[in-house]
């Protein structure tokens, strides 16, 4: 299994990791046009890292993430993807979202839609 | 603005503070900044490179909010013919909300007939910036992208 790493500066985007893919932090603004030609295989190796530790839970936080076009929207959806269709992953997706990001919350709960028993926001 | 891809964040932004400070548009700001971003990232991605500036206007009306984003295309172009389609299918739905799930849902499928054709982005136009989207490509060689939001009593000046 790949190594994690701990941090992806993609700036004016950073991807931060932490305890073994238990926490995962996306701040900045998310601005590039082609993000999930990086970012969903990240999000792939995270997945994997967290169903080879059995976690129950992953934590993505998003409260520091200022603005994010529709391509990194992509990418949360091919989580979900990867995640629900994954019959060994047992984690739950735990979204920490800003109320003060509007589009975040509206955003959210169109995923939570896609996302059922697997998803669960919180607005912090 | 310059045809450029790096510049849609700095006017995205600019746009966000100058909405953020005028008298009842501050509840806009951030979601009509989205708005400008989504459209000016469709211009420059599928607009003519090297070509005249990406146009772009932000009008306060009493009763609405005009933002027109106008790019060079070329003759033929393919995207214009998907962007008149988004637009179509978004018009086909009740609520933008529904079209905004139908289209999120199409990405999770992998069956998202207008990937790659800023066809997430305009459904976020509508939902999320509760924006009208029309195009006009009258002129030759150009189109204009128009999203309008109406304003609450509220939120009128």
């Amino acid at each position: 299994m790949k190594r994690l790493p701990r941090e992806v500066e993609r700036p004016p985007m950073s991807v931060a990791i932490a305890e073994g893919a238990k926490r995962v932090a996306i701040t900045g603004r998310a601005v590039e046009p082609e993000v999930g030609t990086w970012l969903c295989p990240l999000i792939d190796d995270i997945h994997h890292a967290a169903v080879a530790a059995e976690h129950d839970e992953v934590v993505l936080d998003l409260r520091h993430l200022e603005h994010a076009n529709a391509a990194l929207w992509r990418c949360l959806v091919y989580w979900l993807r990867v995640l629900r269709r994954d019959e060994a992953a047992r984690y739950q997706l735990r979204v920490f979202a800003a109320p003060t990001h509007r589009w975040q919350i509206i955003g959210m709960s169109t995923l939570k839609v896609i996302g059922a028993d697997r998803l669960r926001v919180e607005e912090v | 603005m310059p045809c450029d891809w790096r510049c849609i964040d700095r006017v995205r932004e600019g746009i966000a503070l100058l909405l953020g400070v005028r008298p009842h548009a501050a509840e806009l700001a951030g979601p009509l900044a989205m708005v400008c971003a989504e459209l000016l990232e469709n211009a420059v991605k599928y607009g003519v490179r090297d070509a005249a500036p990406v146009l772009i206007t932000v009008r306060e009306e009493p009763a609405r909010v005009v933002i027109d984003v106008t790019n060079d295309v070329a003759p033929g172009s393919r995207h214009l013919a998907a962007l008149r389609a988004r637009l179509g299918w978004i018009a086909g739905f009740a609520q933008p909300g529904d079209a905004y799930l139908a289209a999120v849902e199409a990405v999770y499928e992998g069956d998202d007939a207008f990937a790659g054709e800023g066809g997430l982005g305009l459904v976020r136009v509508a939902h999320e910036g509760g924006c009208l989207i029309e195009c006009d490509d009258s002129t030759a060689g150009r189109v204009t992208v128009r999203a309008v939001r109406p304003r609450a009593a509220a939120e009128r000046a």
